[in-house]
């Protein structure tokens, strides 16, 4: 089972990250990614909720989001435990990261 | 101290993961500090999986302890490949914005921010990174 999956609609698209996003997987969820440039997407939602683990090739994933998918998007993290957050922090993401509790389309 | 070693590829991230998994998690650091070594570790042995070795790769070594007074988490990682130290790389500078991000470094950065002490010699051949991390009786 893969621990990423996305779903676009409109401009928003939506990744959903499952338990561990690290070196063995952040490689395929940044391919996924790629498939997102060009379409015109205003926001990308990474859902964490059931995310329980994020390490630099996964922020490296997000941050291709925020860099290469289009000039505007506004990246979201949604619902993610504290340390997950706190993860965010100590690299500055939270700067270009939208962090909150819920999502509302 | 317990030990492992194996090849350095990444084949073997999985099990040397689990290595310090088994480990640790009964060690009395709590979820948020687990995550964060996990993180740590998990930089230090892929740089020594994409870095340490040419085509003919080589072995990485793991070595985890627990030692008292105060109680604290010994990490040590080894490779014996080119003579390289991961913590003279520049922090990478967090407080630019997102377009103008490097992503190279983070990793390295954020063990050092994790880690209460992330040391790096360089003895028989061999680089040795050793990392340890403090534990607070709950």
């Amino acid at each position: 089972m893969s621990n990423f999956s996305i779903e676009v609609s409109g401009t928003v698209a939506k990744v959903t990250l499952v338990d561990k996003i690290d070196t063995t997987n952040a490689p395929a969820l940044a391919e996924e990614l790629k498939k997102l440039i060009g379409q015109n997407l205003e926001r990308v939602v990474f859902m964490a909720n059931d995310l329980k683990y994020i390490s630099s090739a996964g922020l490296r994933a997000i941050v291709f989001a925020k860099q290469k998918i289009g000039q505007n998007v506004q990246v979201y993290l949604i619902g993610a435990a504290k340390e997950i957050h706190n993860v965010f922090k100590m690299t500055g993401f939270d700067s270009f990261v939208k962090i909150q509790d819920t999502y509302e389309d | 101290m317990e030990k492992i070693e194996l090849p350095a590829i990444e084949e073997n991230f999985e099990t040397l993961m689990n290595f310090l998994e088994e480990r640790v998690d009964q060690s009395g650091l709590n979820a948020e500090n687990l995550m964060l070594l996990k993180i740590a570790f998990e930089e230090i042995i892929i740089n020594v999986i994409h870095y340490a070795y040419g085509e003919g790769g080589g072995p990485i070594c793991v070595l985890v302890d627990f030692l008292e007074d105060p109680k604290r988490l010994f990490i040590e990682v080894r490779d014996h490949g080119i003579s390289f130290n991961p913590l003279e790389r520049a922090d990478p500078d967090i407080h630019v914005p997102a377009e103008e991000r490097n992503i190279g470094g983070l990793g390295i950065f954020m063990t050092k921010k994790i880690m209460d002490s992330v040391t790096y010699r360089r003895e028989d051949g061999m680089n040795i990174l050793t990392m340890i991390e403090g534990i607070t009786e709950e």
